[in-house]
This record gives C-alpha cells, sequence and structure tokens, in this order.
C-alpha cells in the first residue's frame, strides 16, 4: 500500500517546496480569501490613482470611502466612533498626521514589517510620542499659485497683482481650512510675516475681499477643478494633482519658480498614509501598505498624479518636474511651512474668516 | 398613559438625550489641534460670548432673511397650483400634476442643487441673467438668488401638496357668493379665500421655513462659500476643524432662535384669528 495523501503531509510537502524554491504561501491568491479593509482617501484623480495600484495587490479587498472636503473632515468621524471608527487605513497628510498623533489614534509601524519604509528618508516619517514611525509618506507634492493662461486678464508675477482691478472675481480662494490655510501664509510672507505671524496675511486677504476679486472661496478639490474649467476663475492657490486636472485641457501657468517674491512659494509637504490602532486587521493594512510604496508601485501612483514619489528608488517625471529642485532651488523656490504652527491656529483661523473676510465678499 | 411610553422613550432616546449632550459640549472649553472637546475640559461660556460678534449676528439675519424670501416665494407659487388643481383642473391633469409634484420631492437634492448650478452658473445661463437683472453674475446679489432658486425647487411642491388639502376643505359655496353679491373676482380671492385658508398657509409657511433656515446642501453649493447659512457654520466647526465645543454652540443658539420665531408667529395668528 502506497503512503495516503492526508491534509497534514500536503501542507507540509507544499510548504517545504515553498521554501525550496524561496516562495511563500501567504502571498499567492489561491491560498487564501483577500482580508477586507476599508480605507479613506481624497476623491477625484487621487482615488482613482490608489485604486488603480490596489488592483495589483490582491491580498486585500478594500471598501473606500471618500473626505468629503479636506481630509481633516475625517478626524471628527473617527472621534465619535473611537475605539472603533470603521477604518483601517485613512490618507492623509502633515496637519492632519499631527492631529491623530496627538489623539493617540496612530498604529506604530517598523522597517521589519514594512521593508519598504527603509527606502523613504527619515524626514518624511512622523514618529509618535514613544518616537515610533506611524505614517507611510506616498508622495511628495506642492501647492502654489497658478493661473490659466487663455483666461487670466493678469499674468502673475507678484502676489501684489492679486489685487488688479482686472481680476474682478478671478481667483479662486481656498477656505481657511482647506490646505492648512497656506494660502494666507503666501501673503503674510509676501508682507514681512511667517507662521507665527499671519497678520501681513489678513490684512492682505482683507483687501483682497474688498476689493471683489475672490470670486469663489473653494471647500474641495472638485469644487477647485469645476471653477476653474468652467472659467468661472482663473487664479488659484491649489496643490499638484488637481493644476495637473486642470492642465489636461487648459493651458495653465503653475508658478512653482518665481524670482523675487516672497510670497509666491511652493509649498512643500506630503501625503500618505496611516494604519489606525483600533483596526482589527493591522497585519494586511501594513502589508498592503508595503505593497503601495514599493519603489515601481510608488512611482507609478506619483506618475498618475503629477506628484514626486517618497520612495528614493523612484523617480520623479512628467508634471512632477514641476518641484523636482535641485539644491540650490530648493532654497530659491521651495517654503517648508511649520505644520504645527499652522494647526492649532485652524480653529481661530476659521473664525477669523468667517467674522473678518466672508462679510467683505460681497 | 401607558400608550404613550413608547413615544416618550423614542423622544428621549433620540431628540433629548442627543441635545443634553450637545448643550454641555457647548460649554466646554475647546483645546486647538485637538477634536472636541476633552472629557474633562473645563466649563466656559467663551463658545456662546464668541458669537455675540456682529459678523455672527449677519449670518442669522441673512438665514432668517434668505429662507423668509425663499417662503414667501414659495407660497406665493404653491398657492396658485395647488388652487388650480383644486377648483379648476380635470381629473387626469390634477393626477399628473400630483404626481409630477410628489416625484419632484423624491428627486435627490444633489442632481437639483447641481441642474441650478449648471443653469444658472457660467456656463449656463448666469451671465445672460445678471445682465438683465442689471447685476454681476458673481456677486453677492446673484448668488443669494440661486439660493433662492435652489430653496423653491423643494418648497413649490412642499407648499402646493399641503395647500391642496386646505382649499379642498373650503365650501366652494362661500366664494360663488361673494360673487353673487356683487364682488369681483380679486375682492372675493382676498377677502373670502385667502382668509379662511389662512390657516393652512401658516402650516405651509411653517414647514418651508423650518425646510430653509435648516438647508445646508443649497447654500454650501450654491453660495460659492461667499453667502453662508449658520448650518454651513456649524458643520465648518464639527466637520472641518474639530471644533464640537464651538459647533454646539451655535446649534443650542440656532434652536433656540428657531422654536422662538415658531412660537411667536404661532402665537401671534393664533391670538389674531381667537379675535375674529
Amino acid at each position: 500500500m502506497g503512503p495516503s495523501l492526508t491534509r497534514r503531509t500536503f501542507l507540509l510537502s507544499t510548504a517545504a517546496a515553498g521554501i525550496a524554491t524561496g516562495t511563500s504561501l501567504h502571498p499567492s491568491p489561491l491560498s487564501a480569501a483577500p482580508t477586507p479593509l476599508v480605507g479613506i482617501d481624497w476623491g477625484g484623480p487621487l482615488i482613482a490613482a490608489t485604486k488603480k495600484i490596489t488592483e495589483g495587490d490582491k491580498n486585500v479587498e478594500i471598501t473606500w470611502e471618500l473626505h468629503t472636503g479636506g481630509a481633516g473632515t475625517v478626524l471628527p468621524k473617527i472621534k465619535s466612533a473611537w475605539p472603533h471608527p470603521k477604518y483601517d487605513i485613512v490618507a492623509a497628510w502633515n496637519p492632519v498626521f499631527i492631529t491623530m498623533i496627538n489623539e493617540g489614534w496612530l498604529e506604530p509601524l517598523s522597517e521589519k514589517e514594512m521593508p519598504n519604509l527603509a527606502d523613504i528618508p527619515q524626514q518624511l516619517l512622523f514618529k509618535d510620542k514613544a518616537g515610533q514611525i506611524v505614517n507611510v509618506p506616498r508622495s511628495l507634492a506642492g501647492m502654489f499659485w497658478g493661473y490659466r493662461e487663455d483666461t487670466a486678464p493678469v499674468k502673475l508675477e507678484r502676489i501684489e497683482q492679486l489685487l488688479d482691478p482686472k481680476l474682478k472675481r478671478q481667483i479662486c480662494w481656498p477656505g481657511p481650512n482647506i490646505n492648512s490655510n497656506l494660502q494666507l501664509l503666501s501673503l503674510a510672507l509676501a508682507h514681512g510675516g511667517n507662521e507665527q505671524n499671519m497678520e501681513p496675511g489678513w490684512e492682505m486677504l482683507k483687501q483682497l475681499a474688498k476689493s471683489g476679486n475672490i470670486g469663489r472661496v473653494a471647500h474641495t478639490e472638485t469644487e477647485f477643478i469645476n471653477s476653474m474649467t468652467t472659467g468661472e476663475t482663473s487664479v488659484a492657490f491649489w496643490n499638484m494633482s488637481p493644476w495637473k486636472n486642470v492642465s489636461k485641457n487648459f493651458q495653465v501657468k503653475v508658478l512653482t519658480r518665481v524670482d523675487g517674491d516672497k510670497g509666491l512659494k511652493t509649498f512643500l509637504y506630503q501625503d500618505g498614509w496611516v494604519v489606525l490602532k483600533s483596526s482589527e486587521q493591522k497585519q494586511a493594512a501594513k502589508e498592503y501598505l508595503n505593497f503601495f510604496v514599493s519603489p515601481e508601485n510608488n512611482q507609478s501612483f506619483n506618475e498618475m498624479l503629477g506628484q514626486a514619489p517618497t520612495n528614493s528608488k523612484a523617480k520623479a517625471t512628467g508634471f512632477a518636474e514641476n518641484i523636482a529642485f535641485t539644491k540650490d532651488e530648493l532654497q530659491k523656490y521651495a517654503y517648508l511651512p511649520d505644520f504645527d504652527a499652522l494647526a492649532v491656529q485652524l480653529d481661530a483661523s476659521v473664525k477669523r474668516f468667517e467674522t473678518e473676510v466672508v462679510p467683505l465678499l460681497g | 398613559m401607558l400608550i404613550l411610553l413608547p413615544a416618550v422613550f423614542v423622544l428621549v432616546a433620540l431628540l433629548i438625550l442627543p441635545l443634553a449632550n450637545i448643550a454641555l459640549e457647548s460649554i466646554r472649553l475647546f483645546v486647538p489641534g485637538h477634536v472636541g472637546a476633552a472629557s474633562d475640559a473645563p466649563y466656559t461660556l467663551q463658545n456662546y460670548t464668541e458669537l455675540l460678534r456682529p459678523a455672527y449676528l449677519r449670518y442669522f439675519l441673512d438665514t432668517f432673511r434668505i429662507s423668509l424670501i425663499a417662503s414667501m416665494l414659495a407660497l406665493s407659487v404653491g398657492y396658485p397650483i395647488a388652487y388650480y388643481l383644486v377648483r379648476r383642473a380635470g381629473p387626469r391633469l390634477r393626477r399628473i400634476w400630483i404626481t409630477g409634484l410628489v416625484a419632484l420631492i423624491f428627486l435627490s437634492i444633489l442632481v437639483r442643487v447641481y441642474a441650478v448650478a449648471l443653469t444658472f452658473g457660467p456656463t449656463g445661463f448666469g451671465t445672460e441673467i445678471a445682465a438683465v437683472l442689471d447685476i454681476s453674475p458673481n456677486g453677492g446679489t446673484y448668488l443669494e438668488i440661486m439660493i433662492i432658486a435652489g430653496l423653491m425647487h423643494f418648497l413649490v411642491p412642499m407648499a402646493a401638496l399641503s395647500l391642496i388639502a386646505t382649499i379642498q376643505n373650503i365650501n366652494p359655496r362661500l366664494f360663488e357668493a361673494a360673487l353673487a353679491l356683487g364682488a369681483a373676482r380679486t375682492v372675493a380671492y382676498l377677502t373670502v379665500m385667502l382668509p379662511l385658508s389662512a390657516r393652512g398657509i401658516l402650516a405651509a409657511f411653517m414647514l418651508c421655513y423650518t425646510f430653509c433656515i435648516s438647508a445646508f446642501v443649497i447654500p454650501m453649493v450654491l453660495g460659492k462659500g461667499r453667502v453662508l447659512f449658520v448650518s454651513n457654520l456649524i458643520y465648518s466647526r464639527y466637520g472641518e476643524v474639530g471644533d464640537y465645543p464651538g459647533g454646539a454652540a451655535i446649534s443650542i443658539v440656532m434652536l433656540i432662535l428657531s422654536v422662538l420665531l415658531v412660537y411667536v408667529v404661532t402665537q401671534a395668528a393664533g391670538s389674531r384669528w381667537e379675535k375674529v
């Protein structure tokens, strides 16, 4: 009688074959059903790119939700459901990471569990109070002023030109809760202010509101894209991916390299992922995010968005060249904001905008 | 009394307790950079005193003013529709109209709002309409008109449908008697029909008005961030900056003002009708 094939002998022999050939049982799509995860990301081109990358990972099946405006809108959703929020992974950026760390919501991550973290520059990694990594940076991006060359009545070269009467109702101004209010910082910098002293920015913003040049106060990327593409407005301050979207159909001038103006800077930031401590699928979430930031996926994701990759083995191409600064250019054109200082001012900024700026918009 | 217990339970669980929670949150101190107030946050009235600034008074006034205009316009459009359907339209036409009005109520809010935005925006007839009205197509007045148009999308069917029952309950012979006694049609409408349907008009008005003052998506999309309703401020506090105490304070003030308004209007109308 020959040896009988039991379930145990089958598994042992398959595992032995896996070791011998250097393959693992785990990632095979035939060996396990995909792990269900719930994630939240920005809408528009971002979620499209995320889904495209995710198609390559058969180990997870992700139910996606979209941020309803800025990424900060996810915070109350998590708070109200804590310790059982439905999300396993959250896409966010610098100021939102800071608040999440303050709330103690983030799962520590390590290079041991996520080897691709080793290829990401240390400066991009956020750490919790215990000094452990808590984010997975996926893009380096910039926020900057720009305009539609075919419709803008003024070719913007100096921030003071925003007050030009020819720009009547032509500016799409991001709401104070959007972009961490970097748009206000750009006005402040132009007049000698900074993150700790935004007063010069407020003064210019009030002049801008009085001038009637603000045509829309946008609160989402979609509002910005609609406003610019329909011709409602032609000048704006926003980040790379939506600008790239507008540039698909219209000639756009992005002001990432402007000489001699302290306000027309490119404000650099990163967006990325976090895993919530409350997740019941932490391991699967980490494996997925490790896959997401592999050199090839990171490059492909950012090519779709026109942003720069965070993995040092990936290359910046296409629209991302707008912020691919040399060391000298970085000094000259880029600005690394103090997001901690901006985050604590956010509530007061929103109230100030409501009480001092909106009444002047007319 | 026992029959009321389920209703009392539902009322306490779904209305009183959440409202008490909001009221408590509204007097907590908010620390920027966090989400909501800490459970041991000290008590303060700061969230309320902030609302005493003139700008906030303006938001409340704008909300009540635009809501009043939209509700009055909806009634003035809805009343003739209801009157026509009750007194003039044949059964077939009446069925078509009522089906249309009910279907309008079921239409998605986003579809309606974006339909108004596209039709009256820069890609639609916005520029032409603004030129006729001699206002800027992107000015504050035009934005208010767009918001009122968006609100009326909801209000006209609501007003017309609720007024149908009112007009149906008025004896048509009273109107005919006025005409037989020599009153002109307009005078008969104004002196017989309108007073007899006043209670129904008031009910329809309150329905429209409460809908308007709590409208959120319509002013958010059509106001372009330049015309804000109080509901938009509440959302901003809760949804965007995590300032729950600030949002709770605005909610409580709005609730008190709305209840006061409803009370004053119904009391004033009630005392007038008692005299009549």
